[in-house]
């Protein structure tokens, strides 16, 4: 394409994202690298442990990498699920899936404990029900109790990522390939699954750093006798205020992480195969055969066991009070979100949380999207410049979510009035760490455009930017709702940068459940709990509203169009 | 494009603009646990036409790794949390400004620990072991009444304490065994974990799922959490209680008793209502909001205690505690200690 | 008129274009012919402005529109795959270049309309693109190519894709609706049946080079390289040496062979190879300046039989004859001299 000058377009496409990552992730970091400097020259390092360090590594990649493994086993058949089947039900799985992703750890572990802590549901049915003394499951403080959350939160990922790419693998292809005389699991090896390659990989980079950096889950799931670098970091940080040391974990942590990341990306990330896209709907079908139906079934079932059981527990302990004589229904938590009891200054009635959260969701899903986009077009038709973007933008998520929000602290948050920018800076921050998942679904995506389509719109009279609107992007649009909904979900349910930045008068909704949280009592537990499902409700539905929608119409002959779809 | 930029644009125009109408103001920093009624700070608001702006920053620890990290450049004017195992960080970072406060006479001397006034005590309350009353009224168990009773037979499992290298309730109690039993610490805690201590990481997970006395119904009958918690879960409760489902263990050093202070910040631009705001913290109005709003005890010795915590609260006869200066040489290796021990 | 003035292309640093020039009358239809792989889409691509050449320019009607952008050029290209806009159903498809031109609703409804009537699909307005067959689909990517009135229409292998009974038929098609338009045409294609039924003249491209211009009977009939004639399907060779210029007389294993005059000079004594075409043999009773050969099979193709020979010295030669022949027999064969190609041999030219 003749675009090769360089024109004040094409400039606008790098300065916008780089001058981003610059302003928020860069200057941060190099504020903390500084402090941190300094205050080596000034005090020594301390506390340095070699064996310690040595140990805590190699837990925190070994619970990373089984964790994601485990995950990549529950989601690729998930994803195939959702990209090769219609069955009832299949848009409340779709979402209710998504729902784990955004609830703050603290509301995930009580969900847990709910369902399967020594005195959980699970575990007083099956007691009740074989007449046993001692609670049969148990995994509070355990690897298993953490590598179960990873999966509850990280499934969603994979099922997203992939199954937007599995959407576009042309069943033709696979059909081929039986016909040549591939078996199926021969077809999905070499057919299938290199074409879903990029996606696999994306996948597994977002939800190994997710794993690598888990910071909530390691607390509240693992206990004490785990430790990752992440906890390192926040007790040398928030406990010792031993900064050298925090810092040069981070830095192993960083390093480690995108040393990782670069191998991956470098190895497998060059096979984007463009693919002819397909309708939406083209490759669906209802499950016919038997052994079709009982995938559809176990699938279901296992995703409702795994994913969607934790969060009906959840909701359950936000609508029933118990005491002696068993458990009762109650509207009396939600009732109190309500009510100021105690005159508190810091009281935010619930709706107010919820407009600030979806103020910031929106502005931070919008944000990411707007420079994802950017980021994917400025990156196209150079593979090694995708590469880098693409290893750019992973940065803050391979980073210590500690060291980052002080960074940003540091950088922007200080400083006599600085409070007044706190609200800004929340979105920024959000959008920070939801562009490396906007990117991972756009690029692939914008990527299997065959050029053809492209040229025949250019020699039809579109611009680039033409293109683009009329061309590429409706294309795209699925994957790009897809990247939009992740960034609004991760902003609704991001909580470690926001706790940095929050100010009291404008709280989010995690840092609402987080507050009722610190104080005993019966009463705030269950606001806590209510004012998650109100968290919860608020995602679901607007990821249901979000999924239905279709892209604005263009010309009045796609109006009529498409009576079966 | 250019329409979602504009939007984003306009959206952070507007959250701008709305932020901005603030007037000048005092701002105020603090622990995410720091809880006051309105119309208190209302009324100081008012006799001193100012207004007031809270900055909750994280737990103790971090509210003052903060403001040491923001010395240069403050973000507040005066800061609210600073507790006795971190005074002596405070202090030695130098963040605070002196100022002998006319209320300080109202405090008894034994709150006081800073003797230029850097730091002025606002309240305290004692970090105990709560026990589960239903549970031990039905098994017919005595109650623990010193920390080497924890270690006997009949309580084998049934602790749950937190890790004090992630809780400031793990680290206080820590601390009390650390008073108690001077370097033998590290062998009584052998003797905890041969008893089947259970060890979570924060408060929330100890309280309300390992506990068996919230509504988490856990495993644990005891937890070490506040001596006030009993009173919380009165003022809390779904429905009106008479008498707390918890209570508190006082014996000799099971408690460990933190005091939470107040500063100027060092470069404060508004010193004069800086002061007027640390009288009024210290002052009888603010002081009998605090209790139940923090569940803490107030340190003006004038201010009345609500009747709750009279009935529902037991409070020390000698709680542990330990010099300051010790505590911050010391932290490191205490926790490191600790944590090598019960990781083993 | 479209004039291509000394294009030159790399691909992955190897020569793709070499200086490619031509001139392209107001309505003439000029077949590009070559085989795949031999830069045919990347030219068209750059004269549609979508690529860039490292040299040489694109004039119409006299003006450099070399740096113009390919949405202002107003140069219409249909792609050999068809590249039809999945997320368009059919009108929308054939739509998109007018909207473009930001047409009125009804004229844009109006063309659409009259242009998918054109080829055939008017029934097909409201389908998915993705539901149709590859020739449903050759006739949208074509209505849409022609609705915004190209003042050149470049078809890229435009029936490639389709089996050969739709080939014919959507030739037919192709034709007719070609010759209704008033504008010149490039017609791509590695298939020279397709480039002798479409174009005025015909380029030959080898090598990144135009190796041939001409009518399509002159060039079929006078290829001048051995490698076209190869291209052109002419299976039969044999070595030889220039025995006489003038006439051409050819000494090879199996004989003296006469050809017709040759458009290049050979010398005596000149390795040469001749190539005949499958239709220029027949039975001989005459042994003189005949072949002998044997038949060494025999296949019934529709308008006649193709034959096998085998020579004395072993080579192989295929001929078309009306009636079949045995087998084994042993006959004399008479050439042509007239449709004889002689080419100087491989490495001697």
């Amino acid at each position: 394409m003749p675009s090769k000058r360089w024109n004040a377009g094409k400039l606008a496409l790098w300065l916008l994202p780089l001058g981003f990552l610059l302003a928020f992730y860069f200057f941060p970091m190099g504020k903390i690298v500084v402090l941190a400097l300094s205050k080596w020259r000034q005090n020594g390092l301390t506390g340095w442990d070699w064996g310690l360090v040595g140990r805590t590594a190699g837990f925190t990649f070994y619970q990373a990498a089984l964790s994601t493994l485990l995950t990549l086993v529950l989601g690729m058949p998930a994803a195939f699920l959702f990209s090769r089947f219609q069955f009832r039900g299949k848009g409340f799985l779709r979402v209710a899936s998504t729902l784990p992703f955004i609830l703050p750890t603290v509301v995930v572990a009580a969900g847990f404990n709910a369902l399967i802590g020594p005195h959980g549901w699970l575990n007083l049915g099956l007691m009740a029900l074989f007449h046993l003394e001692q609670a049969p499951i148990s995994i509070q403080n355990s690897l298993t109790a953490i590598l179960l959350a990873h999966v509850f939160y990280n499934t969603s990922i994979v099922i997203r990522v992939v199954s937007t790419a599995w959407e576009g693998v042309d069943l033709r292809l696979e059909n081929a390939a039986r016909t040549l005389g591939a078996s199926p699991a021969r077809v999905f090896r070499s057919v299938t699954l290199p074409l879903l390659r990029p996606a696999l990989i994306s996948a597994f980079l977002l939800v190994f750093l997710f794993d690598f950096t888990s910071f909530g889950v390691i607390l509240m799931m693992g206990g004490p006798q785990f430790s990752t670098l992440e906890v390192e970091i926040y007790i040398q940080t928030m406990q010792f205020l031993n900064l050298p040391l925090a810092g040069l974990l981070s830095l192993i942590q960083l390093v480690f992480c995108m040393g990782i990341t670069a191998l991956i990306i470098a190895t497998g990330r060059s096979l984007s195969v463009p693919v002819m896209p397909r309708g939406n709907q083209e490759n669906l079908r209802k499950p016919k055969k038997a052994v079709e139906k009982l995938f559809v079934l176990i699938m279901a079932f296992v995703l409702i066991f795994l994913l969607v059981l934790p969060l009906v527990a959840l909701v359950g302990q936000a609508f029933f009070t118990s005491n002696d004589s068993g458990w009762h229904p109650t509207l009396q938590y939600f009732r109190q979100l309500f009510v100021n009891s105690r005159r508190s200054i810091f009281y935010v009635p619930p709706i107010i949380a919820l407009r600030n959260s979806l103020l910031y969701a929106l502005t931070a899903s919008a944000l990411a999207l707007g420079l994802g986009m950017l980021l994917a077009n400025a990156a196209r038709g150079s593979r090694t410049l995708s590469r880098l973007l693409n290893w750019l933008v992973l940065l803050p998520l391979g980073t210590s979510a500690v060291t980052f929000g002080l960074g940003l602290y540091l950088a922007y948050g200080t400083g006599y009035g600085a409070l007044r920018w706190y609200p800004l800076l929340i979105p920024l921050a959000h959008a920070l760490i939801a562009l490396p998942f906007v990117l991972n679904l756009i690029e692939p995506a914008l990527n299997a455009i065959p050029a053809n389509l492209k040229w025949a719109a250019r020699t039809l009279g579109a611009s680039q930017r033409v293109v683009w609107r009329r061309v590429e992007l409706p294309i795209i649009w699925r994957s790009a709702l897809t990247a939009f909904v992740y960034a609004y979900a991760i902003s609704l349910g991001e909580f470690g940068a926001t706790s940095f930045l929050t100010r009291p008068d404008i709280p989010t909704l995690p840092i609402a459940v987080y507050r009722y949280l610190t104080l005993p009592g019966a009463l705030n537990y269950g606001q806590a709990m209510a004012m998650s499902v109100v968290l919860l409700a608020v995602c679901a539905l607007s990821m249901f509203v979000v999924d239905r929608l279709q892209l604005p119409v263009w010309g009045d002959n796609q109006r009529k169009a498409q009576p079966d779809a | 494009m250019k329409k979602t930029i504009y939007l984003v644009l306009l959206v952070l125009a507007l959250a701008l603009s709305a932020c901005q109408k603030e007037p000048a103001a005092l701002t105020v920093m603090a622990h995410d646990s720091f809880k006051v009624s309105d119309d208190v700070i209302a009324q100081f608001e008012q006799e001193n036409n100012v207004k007031v702006n809270f900055l909750l920053s994280g737990d103790a620890g971090s509210t003052l790794n903060r403001a040491v990290l923001s010395k240069d450049a403050p973000v507040a004017d005066v800061l609210y949390g600073v507790d006795n195992t971190f005074l002596s960080r405070a202090l030695s970072e130098g963040i605070f400004e002196s100022y002998a406060s006319p209320l300080l006479d109202q405090i008894p001397d034994a709150l006081k620990l800073d003797d230029q006034n850097r730091a002025l005590p606002v309240d305290y309350g004692d970090v105990c072991v709560n026990y589960d009353k239903a549970y031990f009224a039905e098994h017919n168990l005595a109650l623990p009444t010193s920390l080497e009773d924890l270690t006997k037979p009949e309580y084998d499992g049934l602790l749950v304490v937190e890790n004090p290298a992630v809780s400031s309730t793990g680290l206080a109690f820590m601390f009390a065994t650390i008073a108690q039993y001077g370097d033998g610490y590290m062998d009584y805690w052998l003797r905890l974990k041969d008893n089947g201590v259970v060890v979570v990481n924060d408060w929330e997970t100890a309280y309300y799922t390992n506990f068996s006395g919230s509504s988490g119904k856990g495993g644990q009958p005891m937890v070490v959490s506040y001596g006030t918690s009993p009173a919380v879960e009165v003022v809390y409760a779904e429905e009106p209680l008479t008498d707390a489902p918890t209570a508190s263990l006082v014996g000799d050093n099971m408690c460990f008793r933190q005091i939470e202070f107040v500063g100027i910040l060092q470069g404060t631009q508004q010193r004069a209502l800086a002061e007027k705001f640390v009288d009024f913290m210290l002052g009888t109005t603010l002081q009998e909001d605090i209790p139940l709003n923090m569940f803490v005890f107030p340190a003006n010795q004038n201010a009345q205690l609500p009747e709750e915590f009279a009935l529902y609260n037991q409070v020390p006869e000698h709680p542990a505690s330990l010099p300051m200066d010790e505590i911050e040489v010391n932290r490191e290796t205490w926790i490191a200690g600790w944590r090598e021990l019960m990781a083993q | 008129m479209l004039e291509i003035l000394k294009i030159r292309k790399y691909y992955e640093n190897q020569l793709l274009l070499d200086d490619i020039s031509f001139t392209l009358g107001a309505d003439e239809t000029v077949c590009l012919l070559g085989p795949s792989g031999g830069g045919k889409s990347t030219l068209l691509r750059i004269i549609a402005g979508l690529e860039e050449s490292e040299s040489g320019q694109v004039l119409w009607d006299g003006q450099d529109v070399t740096a113009e952008p390919a949405h202002l050029r107003n140069f219409g290209l249909m792609f050999q795959d068809y590249a039809l806009f999945p997320h368009l159903n059919v009108s929308d498809n054939v739509a998109f270049g007018l909207r473009m031109q930001r047409l009125p609703d009804d004229d844009i409804r109006r063309r659409v309309a009259e242009t998918l009537a054109l080829v055939n699909m008017s029934a097909f307005a409201k389908r998915r693109v993705t539901d149709l067959s590859g020739g449903e689909q050759q006739r949208v990517a074509l209505a849409r190519a022609l609705v915004p009135h190209p003042r050149l229409l470049m078809l890229d292998e435009p029936l490639g894709a389709l089996d050969r009974a739709l080939r014919a038929q959507l030739s037919e098609d192709l034709r007719a609706v070609l010759q209704q338009m008033d504008i010149p045409v490039i017609y791509v294609t590695h298939d020279q049946e397709e480039a002798f039924a479409f174009g005025d003249r015909l380029f030959v491209l080898h090598d990144g080079r135009i190796i041939q211009s001409g009518s399509p009977s002159q060039v079929y009939n006078h290829p001048d390289s051995l490698w076209l004639a190869t291209f052109f399907g002419h299976k039969n060779r044999l070595q030889g040496t220039v025995e006489s210029v003038d006439p051409l007389r050819v000494r090879t294993d199996d004989g003296l062979i006469a050809c017709g005059p040759q458009p290049r000079e050979f010398n005596i004594g000149q390795k040469v190879t001749l190539v005949l075409p499958s239709d220029t043999a027949s039975l001989s009773e005459q042994v003189e300046g005949a072949l002998k050969a044997r038949v060494t099979d025999s296949r019934f193709q529709g308008m006649g039989h193709l034959v096998d020979f085998q020579l004395t010295d072993g080579t192989e030669l295929t001929f078309f004859f009306k009636d079949a022949q045995k087998p084994g027999s042993l006959v004399f064969l008479a050439l042509e001299a007239q449709s004889m190609l002689c080419f100087p041999a491989l490495g001697t030219a």
